[in-house]
């Protein structure tokens, strides 16, 4: 009970009245037992890797690909401030892109870095941002590849370059090899 | 002093920059990336629809030994266990086809028994009507055979752009014919004279025929007279060329008689040379026929 009620002696039974019907209110409200507020309730998961194959994708000048040109995917992104970012707006680019645990990578010849969007779900948007990648010859990558790598549950995207290679994690993070 | 250190560091910093033009010019043919899964079996899958099957094949069991070596390639076995599987099954399936396909058109050729012209076939639209009959009766044949090795259409059509098929095909446009007419060449001539549209053909045997026996009777006469001058006797002006007239009458057809008679003018014009040689003039007989009279210009 609160300490604000049993001050005086007069109001005291009128207050502790007023006090107990508002303890009682608000344990109605809040269904009997107080919980704690901090812990959300658990929530039901399965197994779920979402993986594509090495996609070719065309990056029309205004930026834009179509996966509808590889059915079953279907739909559209733009990468115009991927493709203005990297220097190459307004020309196609035969770029790749691989789905790797719901997020997609994406590069091509003559970019300087690799790119990775997460979509939002429940929205058509996504974030994205680049990761660098070291010994890249001329500034600019060359006969760059994407493959999956790893073992079962905790795959890398690995990225093949004329400089190296580069391992993504499943947690976005960058590595000289596939933990 | 001064001087001296600045040139050695001047030829060191040339050296330098030598050294590393020729490590970025290198550089590419060094890094060339080695094969990954996805490419061996995008690499698979395009010779196959190319109809090369040792190719696609050869590829395939690149891309198992990959995943099987290092299966970090394949970390959920999406190659090895659904990918790989069908893509090697059906290149099982088409070689097998293939290979059938290849014994069927062995076993065909092999087969191939041109009928008795000369007892069953009277003109010779019969004899086309009979080649136009086996190659009908091959191609349903082959469609049965490709059938019952192959069940989906989509392999069928696989199975058109191999070389088994082409071969097959070859059956048909060239290997039928060509059997008939080796086996028939004898006796098609004497068939010409029953199809109308074709009489013009046997009066121009029958013609290039009497030239052959002129140029044959005119060659013995030259011959006579070589003998009586006691000059010696040569084979290729005389006797050498006697089997190929007796080949052009029994079946090399009318292209090998014209032929003959345009070279019988030269060989004449030889031999007639080698007489005026001694003393005689006989020059003048210049022989019948297209191409005597300017082939014994030249010999003389």
């Amino acid at each position: 009970m609160p300490a604000a009620c049993g001050t005086h002696r007069g109001r005291s039974a009128a207050r502790g009245l007023v006090c107990l019907a508002t303890a009682a209110t608000l344990s109605c409200a809040t269904g009997g037992a107080p919980r704690p507020t901090s812990t959300p309730a658990p929530i039901s998961t399965l197994t779920y890797e979402q993986d594509t194959l090495r996609i070719p994708i065309r990056i029309d000048p205004s930026g834009t690909v179509s996966f509808a040109e590889k059915p079953p995917l279907a739909g559209r992104i733009d990468l115009a401030p991927i493709v203005k970012a990297e220097g190459l707006a307004g020309k196609p680019v035969a770029a790749q892109a691989m789905l790797h645990y719901g997020r997609l990578y994406v590069v091509a010849d003559e970019f300087r870095s690799l790119w990775e969007i997460t979509p939002r779900p429940g929205s058509s948007v996504a974030g994205y941002r680049s990761i660098p990648v070291p010994h890249v010859g001329a500034g600019r990558l060359k006969e760059a590849r994407l493959s999956r790598y790893g073992s079962p549950g905790s795959s890398c995207v690995r990225l093949d370059h004329a400089g190296g290679v580069l391992f993504i994690t499943p947690d976005g993070d960058s590595r000289d090899a596939c933990p | 002093m001064p001087a001296r250190r600045t040139t050695r560091l001047a030829l060191l910093a040339v050296a330098l920059l030598v050294v590393m033009a020729a490590g970025v010019a290198t550089a590419p043919a060094a890094s060339k990336i080695a094969a990954d899964p996805n490419e061996l079996y995008e690499r698979a899958s395009a010779k196959l629809q190319k109809g090369d099957l040792p190719g696609a094949s050869t590829d395939a069991a690149r891309l198992f030994d990959l995943v099987r070596a290092h299966p970090q390639w394949d970390p959920d076995g999406a190659y090895a266990q659904t990918l790989l599987p069908p893509l090697q099954a059906r290149i099982r399936r088409l070689k097998a086809a293939s290979a059938t396909l290849d014994q069927w058109s062995e076993k065909a050729l092999a087969e191939l028994k041109p009928p008795d012209l000369k007892s069953r076939i009277s003109t010779v639209k019969d004899y086309t009507h009979w080649a136009t009959s086996v190659v009908e009766r091959l191609r349903a044949d082959r469609t049965a055979v490709v059938a019952a090795s192959l069940a989906s259409p989509e392999e069928r059509a696989l199975l058109k752009r191999t070389p088994a098929w082409a071969r097959s095909e070859r059956l048909f446009d060239n290997d039928v014919l060509k059997g008939m007419a080796d086996k028939t060449s004898d006796d098609i001539l004497g068939l010409l004279s029953g199809d109308l549209r074709l009489e013009t053909v046997l009066t121009r045997f029958r013609q290039l025929k009497r030239d052959l026996m002129e140029a044959i009777a005119e060659r013995d006469a030259l011959q006579e007279k070589l003998d009586r001058l006691g000059a010696p006797r040569e084979p290729e002006a005389g006797t050498a060329w006697i089997p190929w007239t007796l080949a052009a009458l029994l079946g090399g057809g009318c292209g090998v008689l014209a032929r003959l008679v345009r070279d019988r003018g030269r060989r004449l014009a030889v031999m007639e040379s080698r007489l005026s040689g001694c003393g005689t003039r006989d020059r003048d007989r210049s022989l019948p026929g297209s191409g005597d009279e300017h082939a014994t210009r030249r010999a003389a």
